[in-house]
């Protein structure tokens, strides 16, 4: 039996831990070695993929996407010039290739659940039952769907900031550095956002 | 309902259990390998030297893949062969013909053309030597060959050819919608 995939851990400050130790692998991927793009896939593509994904609210959509970001990032490696971390680089292209994808197909998607970590969202969700009482009645996976769809409501940058914050635990001014705007307007799009949530989901945090 | 920390610290920890879907298990070590194989098809064709594509292919392929693809064109190539070698009057089975010089006819515009190397095979039955030896002349001839339509043959060959009969089989004949119809064409009389 397979051992479960332990899930992404919230985004620490990257640029911290890893822009000296990636410099060489970006001066040989900019030369065209495909090992050393290679590693920076591995690094930074699962925490791409779950932004999309949390995003797109779709598996094959953040699949596709994901591989669109890594293969733009390669062909635009020559005009990185390394102003934000590669991690924030990489992450604005995702970004701004999920909002054109959704921009594109305005058509409603179906939410494809992937698999979920049953051990560590049941923690989650004991620690939760114990401050909130309607938390009692629900199922796991019926939580999750209200989760999904309440996100699906909000706007997209509200969505994004939501994602960014909240799920990955970027900092504000990351979040800013990757969207291109300022820390205050990720503020105001945040709490907005928190406040559109509250009200989706007010049966069950009260 | 008035946001307070309180409660939207509870709806943070709610969105943490998002953190826990997942992909399906190697989804992220499948996604790496699909990125890789398309970058290289994308830098494949800047550096094509065969060698390079030879070991793109066989890193894609797989050797089970590639072993079993091999396997099976030897067997194919055996089966071919084998197929080909019992096959009546393939060049397995049949004596090779003997190739031979034959003289240069006495026309002139033919014998331009044969001279040099014409073979025939000589070990044909006599019935067919005479007309291996005439159709092995590729020289230019005004008739058919000798003998095929010999006087008391049975044979009397009528040229098949016909003559607009003046102006008036361009135009269309009363109640036919065909221009030129076939009505028109008379057949001349044989020579």
């Amino acid at each position: 039996m397979s051992t479960p995939p332990t899930p992404a851990p919230p985004a620490e400050a990257p640029e911290e831990v890893s822009a000296d130790h990636e410099k060489p692998l970006i001066e040989a991927a900019r030369r065209g070695d495909l090992d050393a793009f290679d590693a920076l896939v591995r690094r930074y593509q699962e925490r791409i993929y779950t932004t999309l994904y949390h995003f797109t609210g779709n598996h094959e959509d953040a699949a596709d996407l994901t591989q669109e970001t890594f293969i733009k990032a390669f062909r635009a490696l020559k005009s990185f010039r390394g102003d934000a971390s590669f991690f924030t680089w990489v992450y604005r292209i995702g970004v701004n290739k999920a909002l054109n994808f959704l921009k594109q197909s305005r058509r409603r998607r179906t939410f494809s659940l992937n698999d979920l970590d049953e051990r560590g969202a049941r923690d989650v969700l004991r620690r939760l039952v114990s401050e909130t009482t309607p938390l009692r009645h629900i199922g796991l996976r019926e939580l999750q769907q209200r989760l999904n769809a309440a996100m699906q409501k909000l706007s997209e940058v509200h969505r994004m900031v939501v994602i960014l914050h909240d799920i990955q635990g970027l900092p504000h001014e990351e979040i800013s550095r990757i969207l291109r705007c300022n820390v205050g307007t990720v503020r105001s799009r945040l709490f907005y956002a928190r406040q559109q949530l509250q009200g989706l989901l007010s049966d069950l945090i009260s | 309902m008035e946001p307070t920390h309180e409660s939207f610290e509870k709806l943070r920890r709610l969105l943490e259990l998002k953190r826990h879907e997942l992909p399906p298990p190697g989804f992220h070590d499948r996604l790496a390998r699909s990125i890789r194989r398309r970058l290289e098809s994308e830098t494949a064709p800047a550096k094509a030297s065969p060698w390079a594509l030879w070991t793109a292919w066989w890193r894609r392929l797989g050797w089970e893949a590639a072993l079993s693809v091999a396997l099976l064109s030897v067997l194919a190539a055996l089966y071919g062969l084998i197929w080909f070698q019992g096959k009546p009057g393939s060049p397995g089975n049949a004596p090779a013909p003997m190739l031979t010089d034959v003289a240069a006819p006495e026309n002139g515009v033919a014998s331009n053309h044969t001279a040099g190397a014409v073979a025939v095979a000589s070990n044909l039955p006599p019935a067919l030597e005479g007309l291996a030896r005439e159709t092995s002349r590729p020289g230019r001839t005004s008739g058919p060959p000798p003998g095929l339509f010999a006087p008391g043959a049975g044979l009397n060959p009528t040229p098949a050819s016909f003559r607009l009969d003046g102006p008036a089989a361009l135009a269309p004949e009363r109640g036919s919608n065909a221009i030129g119809s076939n009505a028109n064409l008379r057949p001349l009389p044989p020579r």
